[in-house]
């Protein structure tokens, strides 16, 4: 088990089951499973760099998680960037500390801790997301690219993590696999509606 | 561009699939008018579709009633709020009218917003028997199919030509694709998917203005089914096409094509 602990990810995991509705068509439905974190291990998929796909390289990751964990196929993941304070392991994240409006781009939060040049973060208030990617760390300031300004008012205490989003796309160990893990391959997605 | 459609030709024939035509307008306790049919108003007043070639001369249907249903807020399979049988009144039923006509008044209220619907009094069987009727694949992504959606129909297509009509209007032709599919049991026989199939292009032939939704339509291909039951074949490919289960599915496509005008809409004076 301590496989999957060092340099490990909090993901968060959302099923992805169909909704019928009176007319008998289908739509997706994405609930968070478990409400809390869980941890696991993500690794580039190197197998996947060499499936040439009409001209595009698939680019896919490999995911380690405990064996008591519902990974099913087409479910979803928010892999979050971890950090280790005070000994725990936990989430990147933070809190925005002063109000931000429409077209800012830098954005005041109470720790900048774990966060980095290149990160992809999502910020979160309410039923309103919105995915950028960080362009510069100061102090209790991050700034994010131009292309990426708000398009929406963020109120102080608005959530941002350094995550990134996936689907559950093969298992490479079967579901009743004797072992301290099970595998699964991820493709990255933009993100759904319902994911942090 | 006009007229405002209300319902687009692939809605009109997913509901067709189920013996039923969506009301285009709300219906109040008492009324005998049921609107089944495109009326447009404003400058388009005098155009419309009629909506109710379902019920006219259907070998499927041999009686003179329907069923108006108003599902429930809950939106489920087999939830309803209420319904009720009408008796259609057959001498308004005919070309000179958009609208399906009750000999009596309705004794509940039926809202367009809840996806409230006329169907055939007696549902052929391929109907009632239908577990899923999807409009696309894409809300579904790469899901693997589940044994519990079939019998399925997929009505899908993209195709819209666009040809000149007048010097204001043009001919708007919709390829529409119903696709059927089903499993592949024990003692699976493919007359069984060819007899469903022909109810299928009986159902959709019948309409055809589509539940009211385009002014003409025509099956290009009733039927056409795949080469190899339960296995794509060809040049790179040969799989096998399963559910979950590993329950081999097979399949069958209903060619349409539908026609709707669009008619230009340019003020007389800039807005």
């Amino acid at each position: 088990m301590s496989k999957i602990w060092m340099r490990s990810n909090p993901y968060r995991l959302y099923s992805n089951s169909p909704d019928q509705r009176h007319n008998l068509s289908v739509v997706l439905d994405t609930s968070d499973i478990y409400g809390e974190d869980k941890m696991g291990r993500i690794f580039p998929d190197e197998e996947s760099l060499m499936m040439a796909n009409e001209g595009l390289v698939e680019v896919t990751a490999e995911f380690w998680a405990e064996p008591n964990v519902d990974l099913a196929l087409g479910y979803f993941m928010t892999v979050k960037k971890p950090r280790v304070l005070e000994g725990v392991r936990e989430a990147v994240t933070t809190t925005i500390s002063s109000d931000a409006v429409i077209d800012d781009t830098v954005l005041s939060v109470v720790t900048d801790t774990g966060f980095a040049s290149g990160d992809q973060i999502s910020i979160k208030s309410g039923a309103t997301v919105q995915l950028c990617k960080i362009k510069s760390v100061d102090t209790n300031e991050l700034t994010i690219y131009g292309i990426n300004a708000l398009e929406s008012d963020f109120d102080a205490g608005s959530t941002i993590y350094a995550c990134r989003f996936y689907r559950i796309i093969a298992r490479r160990t079967p579901y009743d696999a004797l072992g301290p893990y099970q595998v699964v391959t991820l493709r990255e997605i933009i993100g759904v509606a319902g994911m942090l | 561009m006009r007229p405002t459609y209300t319902i687009n030709p692939f809605e009109g024939a997913r509901n067709l699939c189920l013996g039923r035509v969506l009301l285009k307008q709300n219906a109040a306790i008492s009324d005998t008018e049921l609107c089944v049919g495109e009326e447009f108003t404003g400058d388009d007043a005098g155009l419309g579709i009629v909506g109710t070639f379902l019920w006219y001369n259907n070998p499927l249907e041999t009686t003179s009633k329907a069923i108006i249903v108003q599902p429930n807020a809950v939106d489920e399979p087999n939830s309803i709020e209420h319904q009720e049988t009408i008796t259609i009144n057959t001498s308004k039923l005919g070309t000179k009218e958009w609208h399906l006509y009750a000999t009596s008044g309705i004794t509940h209220a039926y809202t367009v917003a809840r996806g409230a619907y006329v169907r055939l009094y007696t549902l052929p069987s391929l109907c009632s028997s239908l577990k899923l009727v999807q409009q696309d694949f894409l809300a579904l992504g790469p899901t693997q199919p589940q044994d519990r959606w079939f019998p399925a129909i997929w009505v899908f297509g993209g195709v819209v030509n666009r040809d000149d009509l007048t010097n204001t209007q043009w001919i708007d032709t919709y390829s529409i694709i119903v696709r059927y599919a089903r499993l592949m049991g024990d003692g699976y026989d493919r007359q069984t998917i060819v007899g469903e199939m022909e109810t299928l292009a009986t159902l959709l032939g019948e309409d055809y203005t589509l539940g009211g939704t385009c002014y003409d339509s025509y099956l290009s291909r009733p039927m056409q089914l795949v080469p190899t039951a339960g296995r794509v074949t060809g040049p790179g490919a040969d799989r096998e096409v399963a559910t979950a289960l590993g329950t081999q599915i097979d399949w069958g496509d209903i060619y349409i094509e539908a026609k709707r005008i669009a008619i230009t809409d340019k003020a007389a004076t800039p807005a």
